[in-house]
């Protein structure tokens, strides 16, 4: 669960209508008025992440301000169909548990039992789970891979650079033949072969002659 | 070999760091704190040419010198240049190495080629405000005659054809004719590149959009997700703009030298081999640590702020020996440990840093400004604690309450020296000759081995 603290504000009359803040939005609160050349703020689905802000630097359009009343982004468990959510995740090589969105603590099941639900864009997610709500640099994948398993892969526009699909194609599943051969030091498929075995994490030993007592080996 | 703190570096006016102010104490003048010399705890690492606050003309010279070797002959006069440089290298030393080295290689490259048009272009680590800090302070703009430009993850893409598919880099960077990508080795985010194509990452951080960022970190195991930048520098896209690579070369006592090559995997073996020598035994030695728990004291996030040279997160992610390319991952996909803050450390106090939404258990500021700044930041974790004291020290002795220990370690941006309470100091001195024995007798053999190295090679890779 994830509870936006802050909300944007359109400072009208700075603003010159360039869109790049609509570019980064992630939960899809702003839009372009054609006719005035101004960005519109849908304020109920505006995160508070301010990329908007950040991209509007060199003309100070975009304002924040205290969002005491924002609503807790999150499915709970009661709400999500557990089958549909296990199968999603396993198509995409998620454990259902595991936190995909470190920021706002977004969970695997969260984004499959929104995508369950029927959802098949990004921002409707977002709004729906608070994943890519915060700093959105590390956790779209998780949310690409799901809607793939789904069998409704993510599609842009080209023009439209808030997210770019086909770089979100890129995995150590999908490595073409010849390419660990060709880089031996990445040991491609060694990794590939304990992803497949379930052996990926498993921790590194400690050290008992140095760390005397230790008992969480 | 306990001596007095090391008082760190001035602290610059920033807009981000917690309580809106500068600290009214450092942590190193604390009660019962001392320091440690890296060179005591290991004579091996060699003695720097610069730290913060120096004259920075023996960098300039490495500068120079390393420029010297470099082929720069694919640079016309009429080209565009990008020369392409991290916030990370700004908050180095106090940033002022990185500078000198990014102007030195602009005078020397418009001497040689005739080139006039060089931009700076600047990665942003966490927003694209920081540039509205970095610019004026380092006199970049003037330096670079107004072609300075920063640019983020979210700023508009272009997709580079290589041989694992297609992968997005942001334009701005990529921008030009020709391109030099600027980098330096501290062992940031050991457990991401796994000294196994350290100077790569910025192909997949910090030029990259964040699709790349996000297959890098989940769609591959720690291992082999540096197939990703090398894909990028390998592909066609790169090769027709790329002209060279330079770094800025450290150990934990300081900036050691500076590094140029045509050839980046070239210079990257280079890199590898000098943090292994010359960062490797101090890694280990984090890795003995008992329970603990950490002051922050120096910009940047807390997780990148440096002790001997070596970033927070170097401790916060010590259970696991990252330099070990045996063990596949502990992060990448299938990782559910959402904790930045890992054992031993069992609490953070900061005094002062960037702002970033608490991420450990038991999390302390130094006094009510930073306490309140830290709560009213969404949690990372469930049953997270946040605590502030009426002053620095009112707040070290909650620290040493709440974590049960008063093991503690300053992350204050020192290099030569990590300030600490006396008992962790006594461990660590104690520990240093076993983590030594073990690393040369037993890790570091190994560790090359499996980088395709031998000591044979460190003469050359790594001259003294």
């Amino acid at each position: 669960m994830f509870k936006p603290s802050l909300v944007v504000q359109v400072v009208e009359e700075a603003c010159v209508g360039c869109n790049q803040c609509v570019n980064v939005c992630p939960s899809g609160a702003l839009s372009l008025d054609k006719h005035r050349r101004k960005a519109v703020l849908d304020e109920p689905r505006c995160v508070g992440c301010m990329k908007c802000v950040e991209q509007c630097i060199p003309y100070g359009a975009i304002g924040i301000q205290p969002n005491p009343d924002g609503r807790q982004l999150g499915i709970p468990p009661e709400d999500r169909d557990e089958a549909a959510v296990n199968e999603l995740c396993a198509k995409a090589r998620l454990a259902p548990e595991q936190v995909v969105c470190v920021c706002t603590g977004t969970t695997a099941s969260e984004v499959a039992a929104a995508i369950a639900d029927g959802m098949t864009a990004p921002e409707d997610i977002t709004m729906a789970t608070g994943v890519r709500a915060a700093c959105g640099w590390l956790c779209l994948t998780s949310v690409t891979r799901l809607l793939e398993a789904s069998g409704n892969p993510l599609s842009r526009p080209k023009q439209d650079y808030r997210i770019y699909p086909e770089a979100t194609k890129v995995a150590i599943w999908n490595i073409p033949d010849g390419i660990d051969e060709k880089y031996p030091e990445y040991r491609l498929k060694e990794s590939l072969d304990a992803i497949e075995a379930g052996r990926l994490n498993e921790p590194a030993p400690w050290l008992p002659d140095i760390q005397p007592g230790r008992t969480d080996a | 070999m306990i001596h007095p703190p090391q008082l760190p570096h001035p602290l610059p006016p920033s807009m981000f760091y917690f309580g809106a102010k500068l600290p009214q104490m450092r942590a190193a003048e604390l009660p019962g704190m001392c320091s440690v010399r890296v060179q005591d705890l290991f004579p091996d690492i060699p003695d720097p040419i610069h730290r913060a606050g120096e004259d920075t003309t023996p960098v300039r010279e490495a500068t120079e010198a390393a420029l010297a070797n470099v082929d720069m002959s694919m640079i016309d006069p009429g080209d565009t240049v990008n020369i392409m440089c991290s916030e990370h290298g700004f908050a180095l030393m106090n940033g002022d190495a990185y500078a000198d080295v990014l102007k030195t290689i602009r005078r020397i490259v418009i001497e040689r080629t005739g080139a006039t048009r060089l931009r700076l272009v600047m990665g942003a680590a966490g927003t694209k405000f920081e540039q509205l800090e970095i610019i004026p302070r380092f006199g970049l703009d003037e330096a670079f005659e107004g072609h300075v430009h920063s640019f983020g993850p979210n700023d508009r893409g272009i997709p580079i054809e290589t041989e694992i598919g297609t992968i997005y880099g942001v334009r701005r960077p990529f921008s030009a004719q020709k391109l030099i990508h600027v980098h330096y080795d501290d062992p940031r985010e050991l457990h991401f590149h796994r000294i196994n194509g350290r100077s790569l990452k910025s192909f997949t951080m910090s030029y990259a959009r964040i699709e790349t960022r996000s297959v890098f970190h989940n769609n591959f195991p720690t291992r082999s997700a540096n197939i990703i930048p090398r894909a990028i520098y390998e592909s066609k896209f790169i090769r027709d703009k790329w002209a060279f690579a330079a770094v800025m070369s450290t150990t934990p006592a300081g900036t050691r030298t500076v590094d140029a090559d045509n050839d980046l995997m070239a210079m990257d073996r280079r890199i590898t081999m000098n943090l292994l020598l010359n960062y490797g035994k101090m890694i280990e030695l984090i890795r003995s640590f008992p329970d603990c728990f950490t002051i922050h004291d120096d910009t940047r996030w807390m997780f990148y702020q440096h002790a001997g040279g070596l970033c927070a997160c170097t401790l916060y992610e010590s259970s696991h020996d990252h330099i070990d390319l045996e063990i596949p991952a502990a992060r990448g996909p299938g990782f559910s440990d959402r904790r930045i803050v890992k054992d031993p450390v069992k609490a953070v106090l900061i005094n002062t840093a960037w702002k970033f939404p608490p991420c450990a258990e038991i999390n302390i500021g130094a006094d009510p400004d930073v306490g309140r700044d830290l709560a009213s930041m969404s949690p990372t974790l469930p049953n997270q604690h946040v605590y502030w004291g009426k002053d620095l020290v009112d707040a070290f002795n909650i620290a040493v309450d709440k974590a049960g220990t008063d093991n503690a370690i300053i992350f204050d941006g020192s290099y030569g020296a990590i300030n600490m309470t006396v008992p962790l100091a006594e461990h660590l001195i104690a520990q240093a000759p076993e983590v030594s024995r073990r690393f040369e007798q037993e890790l570091l053999p190994k560790y090359l081995r499996q980088r395709n190295l031998t000591l044979g090679d460190a003469p050359t890779l790594v001259p003294t």
